[in-house]
């Protein structure tokens, strides 16, 4: 246990040999007492330190490489899972008809409704004269999503009067 | 079983292979903790301390440096933790039985004198002081070791153990006769 120092970092053999002898004899008595590794496993039982494998739950929340953790990487992807999803749940809704029927009376509800009763056909014609006449304001939440769809056909100007919308004409002027 | 093979077993969480590092090394950090604070419950505490440390962080420790050093700057780590809380009774029990192995009465005399006289110097020390040569002598660590030990530079532990070693050598002067240059 008691080592010698090199002659190069003392010089000084006798005090060395002093203290040699001193640590020695107390090297001698100073031993660990007996039921130290008992104890120390007693606490390592109770210990859910880095040096035991720990649980799964801990490893799922321990960092990792880039100081992430697989729990954490499992919420974000998940809540970018969502996100899409969500995105392409609304971008379908966009095109929904029925959505489209509730903003536009005439025209475009003939495609989602191809056989109209007469008594559904007599209420539409009504609702679309009653509008032309008199606009209603737009119900409370209606601004919120009307800005993301096409126009009504009865707020369109007439063909004539006015220049179709800018970006599907140009396209299909170039596709001509 | 190596120490390496036996610090490899425990990033696994081997505790037999933990065990074999305690037998290895409870006497030298129950020893060094003891001649640091002088108190024979609270080195066991130490020690106790020091190797649960160790466990909890053995994953960090890089395989293929010595695990003494390794240990011992847990154990300093701990003690010094100790000291900046507050002082540390001496024990007088452990004072009182500390030349007991000699067997001839003269030379118990002879050694419990000598053995007094050392520790009445080494005690007389700071505790820097102290530390520095209580882990170079006793634990027997090299400079380099004891510098990474208790986190100094190499130069700083040199500087520490030369002022230790004079004053020792100025209280000591008639045990070690040849080498009585006081010049402190």
């Amino acid at each position: 246990m008691v080592t010698t120092m090199s002659s190069n970092e003392n010089p000084d053999q006798e005090l060395e040999q002093v203290l040699q002898t001193y640590f020695e004899s107390e090297a001698e008595r100073l031993k660990a007492p007996a039921g130290l590794w008992a104890r120390i496993e007693a606490g390592m039982h109770g210990d859910t330190g880095r040096g035991a494998v720990p649980p799964v739950w801990q490893r799922l929340v321990q960092r990792g490489r880039w100081g992430l953790s697989p729990a954490l990487v499992a919420v974000a992807l998940l809540a970018i899972a969502v996100s899409i999803a969500w995105l392409a749940a609304a971008g379908s809704g966009r095109d929904d008809a029925g959505l489209e029927i509730a903003l536009s009376p005439g025209g475009s509800s003939s495609a989602a409704f191809p056989t109209p009763t007469p008594a559904l056909t007599a209420r539409r014609n009504r609702f679309a004269s009653a509008a032309s006449a008199t606009a209603a304001p737009p119900r409370p939440a209606e601004h919120l999503y009307r800005a993301f769809l096409p126009a009504p056909q009865d707020q369109r100007a007439p063909q004539g009067q006015r220049a179709p919308p800018g970006p599907p004409a140009q396209v299909a002027h170039r596709l001509r | 079983m190596n120490d390496a093979e036996a610090v490899l077993l425990c990033q696994g969480g081997d505790r037999e292979a933990f065990r074999h590092l305690v037998d290895s090394y409870e006497d030298v950090l129950y020893g060094t903790a003891y001649l640091m604070t002088g108190n024979t419950a609270l080195s066991e505490e130490h020690v106790q301390e020091a190797f649960l440390s160790a466990w909890r962080g053995i994953r960090g420790f890089r395989t293929g440096y010595p695990v003494k050093p390794w240990l011992v700057r847990i154990l300093v780590n701990t003690v010094m933790a100790q000291r900046r809380r507050g002082s540390v009774p001496i024990d007088p029990l452990d004072v009182a039985e500390a030349q007991s192995g000699a067997g001839d009465p003269a030379e118990l005399a002879e050694s419990i004198e000598s053995g007094q006289r050392v520790r009445r110097a080494i005690s007389a020390l700071s505790d820097e002081h102290s530390t520095v040569v209580t882990l170079r002598f006793f634990s027997g660590l090299t400079v380099p070791l004891v510098a990474q030990a208790l986190g100094r530079r190499e130069g700083t532990i040199k500087s520490r153990l030369h002022r230790a070693l004079r004053h020792l050598r100025t209280e000591l002067g008639e045990l070690a006769p040849g080498n009585g240059d006081n010049d402190e």
